[in-house]
């Protein structure tokens, strides 16, 4: 009765641990599949066309309306600080 | 006959998935600082430089000499250095599997084949510890299984591969097992003669080569890796062997199943080997060597803790573990630590690029990359166009100023080796680094080599001062006007044109020519 309880116990602990394992290679392969598809995408000559796309439409958005209080204050603090910073550029 | 033949055929799988996966992933490799050692080392071997006088060997004497005769086969092809290696190191999985099956059983051999394969799939760059990770290797099988006096050759060519780091460790493992041949086996004293014999052969050999060419100051100015890196970390003997504590017993739960999950593997191998090896000696086993070696060999990741030297090192304390699994009687038993460990293994392995695949190719740069047949060293490669147009540009640059400026001579103040490899074919080169870079963000390295030769700054400015009509130089753009770092101070303004070249790794490189080169 003992030995049967001891056998027992012993393949529900083996049986979680591996499952536990188990969940955890899972997770990893799954999470490694989906940054490696990132990674590959982000890469590739197919993401350029699709980012310079997005940027060309939100650049078209942007110029046709007009802007807060709030964003005015935004781009006039930040705009100039850009200006300064690359202003090396010009003089070069 | 046919059967055994295909269940020992098995035994392969494992070490040819490790050949051609490394071979695979080495087409891929951009690396000019790993990558230009051997070669560069290789070509100035052959040009009858003198090596540790003039030019540095980095890990051992031997690994320059088969890796100089290697290059020279293949025409100073880089990719062949990577064959041969993936093959050193697939072919040392496959005798690990050879061993456990002699010891244990074919199951167990292939688990063993399986775990070593997954806690570290592929070989990463031809370094020494995969050379020594075979002669050890070799050493244990003719130790186990023939015992001859020859088999302490290995332990003697070791200690040429890596002579300063391993040569204690080596002759630690030699006295050991010399003495269990006299305790255990009851070997007679020419055995032990015969034994020193040859594990003093190749090291006889090499001194005398050192001291007929009069290269032992030289020899041991170049050969102070231990006490530079202790120098640099600021650690003592003591200190680093805590670190190494604290590594392997880093009980944090995120760490042992996630971010490092291989440790929790060499945690396991390196209780279990510790226990083992004072449980087994008492019964006078062969085995007890093996889980001696494997705890000798983590000597190599004290002052860099990290997995291809664990794998290259510790990891042969899975053989005990092998034939302690085979000496389990509840069959049940053996099962479930064998299944735990195979997936405690496969936990260890991730499909992305880190620590235990750094070569991990994605599929962007398989379509991206390619092959280009301008450079000889270079063929099979596949780098991107970028990559490429960097070397073209590099050429051509060198030889528009060679054929203008009268140039001759050549110093590489970058990381990148290839810089070197490239001009060494139309220039002299009198460095005795290939690179020197000094860069704020990796102080420890520029530390390392600057230890290295305490004389190297004077070396270089004496180079520079004296040839500046006819030398040229390429550094990163941050080293100019002043080189600065340390007490080295050296003003290349008034004596030097500088020409914009490209950017290596989002560092910018100029070309210096001299001033009164005009273009």
């Amino acid at each position: 009765m003992r030995i049967k309880k001891i056998e027992f116990y012993r393949k529900t602990i083996f049986l979680l641990i591996a499952i536990f394992l188990i969940i955890i290679i899972l997770f990893k392969l799954s999470k490694d599949i989906i940054k490696n598809e990132i990674v590959n995408f982000l890469k590739s000559p197919i993401s350029n066309e699709f980012l310079i796309e997005i940027i060309n439409s939100k650049i078209d958005y942007l110029s046709d309306r007009n802007f807060t209080e709030t964003e005015r204050e935004f781009y006039k603090k930040n705009i100039f600080k850009i200006k300064e910073k690359f202003e090396f550029l010009f003089n070069d | 006959m046919i059967k055994i033949l295909n269940k020992n055929i098995l035994l392969l799988l494992f070490p040819l998935l490790s050949f051609f996966g490394s071979a695979f992933q080495g087409q891929f490799v951009y690396d000019g600082f790993h990558l230009s050692i051997p070669i560069v080392e290789a070509k100035r071997y052959f040009n009858n430089e003198i090596p540790f006088k003039e030019f540095l060997i980095h890990y051992g004497f031997l690994k320059t000499f088969i890796d100089s005769y290697l290059l020279k086969v293949s025409s100073f092809q880089i990719y062949s250095l990577f064959l041969i290696y993936s093959f050193i190191y697939s072919f040392s999985i496959f005798l690990i599997t050879v061993i456990t099956k002699k010891i244990s059983s074919l199951n167990l051999a292939l688990l063993v084949g399986c775990c070593v394969y997954l806690i570290h799939p592929y070989m990463i760059q031809p370094w020494h510890n995969y050379f020594l990770f075979l002669l050890i290797l070799l050493f244990l099988y003719f130790k186990l299984f023939y015992n001859y006096a020859f088999q302490y050759l290995f332990l003697g060519l070791g200690c040429l591969i890596s002579i300063e780091s391993f040569f204690f460790i080596s002759l630690i493992i030699f006295i050991y097992s010399i003495s269990s041949d006299f305790f255990f086996e009851k070997k007679k004293s020419l055995f032990f003669f015969q034994g020193l014999f040859y594990f003093f052969l190749p090291i006889f050999f090499f001194f005398i080569y050192i001291l007929f060419n009069n290269l032992f100051y030289d020899f041991i100015e170049s050969n102070k890796t231990v006490r530079v890196v202790l120098n640099t970390y600021e650690f003592n003997y003591l200190e680093i062997l805590y670190f190494f504590f604290l590594n392997i017993f880093n009980f944090n739960f995120k760490n042992l199943l996630i971010i490092q999950p291989y440790n929790l593997v060499f945690l396991i191998l390196f209780i279990f080997n510790i226990l083992y090896f004072f449980f087994i000696i008492k019964k006078k086993s062969k085995i007890a060597l093996i889980s001696f070696i494997a705890l000798c060999m983590c000597y190599n990741t004290f002052h860099n803790y990290k997995l291809y030297k664990l794998s290259t090192g510790l990891i042969i304390g899975i053989i005990p573990f092998a034939f302690f699994l085979n000496t389990l009687k509840d069959i049940n038993n053996k099962i479930i630590i064998s299944f735990l460990f195979f997936l405690v293994s496969l936990n260890s392995r991730n499909f992305f690029k880190d620590d235990t695949n750094p070569n991990f190719v994605f599929n962007y740069k398989t379509e991206i990359n390619i092959i280009n047949d301008k450079f000889v060293y270079f063929n099979y490669l596949k780098w991107n166009k970028e990559q490429w147009k960097l070397y073209e540009e590099f050429t051509e640059k060198i030889l528009l100023l060679k054929k203008n400026c009268n140039i001759e001579a050549f110093n590489n103040l970058t990381s990148n080796g290839f810089f070197t490899l490239l001009a060494y074919d139309h220039l002299k080169i009198n460095q005795k680094l290939l690179w020197f870079e000094i860069l704020n963000y990796e102080p420890n390295l520029n530390n390392l080599f600057y230890n290295f030769l305490k004389n190297y700054d004077s070396y270089l400015i004496d180079n520079i001062n004296k040839n500046l009509d006819r030398l040229l130089v390429i550094t990163t753009s941050n080293n100019y006007p002043d080189l600065n770092y340390k007490d080295l101070n050296l003003n290349f303004a008034g004596k030097f044109k500088v020409m914009k070249f490209s950017s290596y790794y989002g560092r910018n490189i100029i070309f210096l020519y001299p001033e009164k080169c005009n273009l």
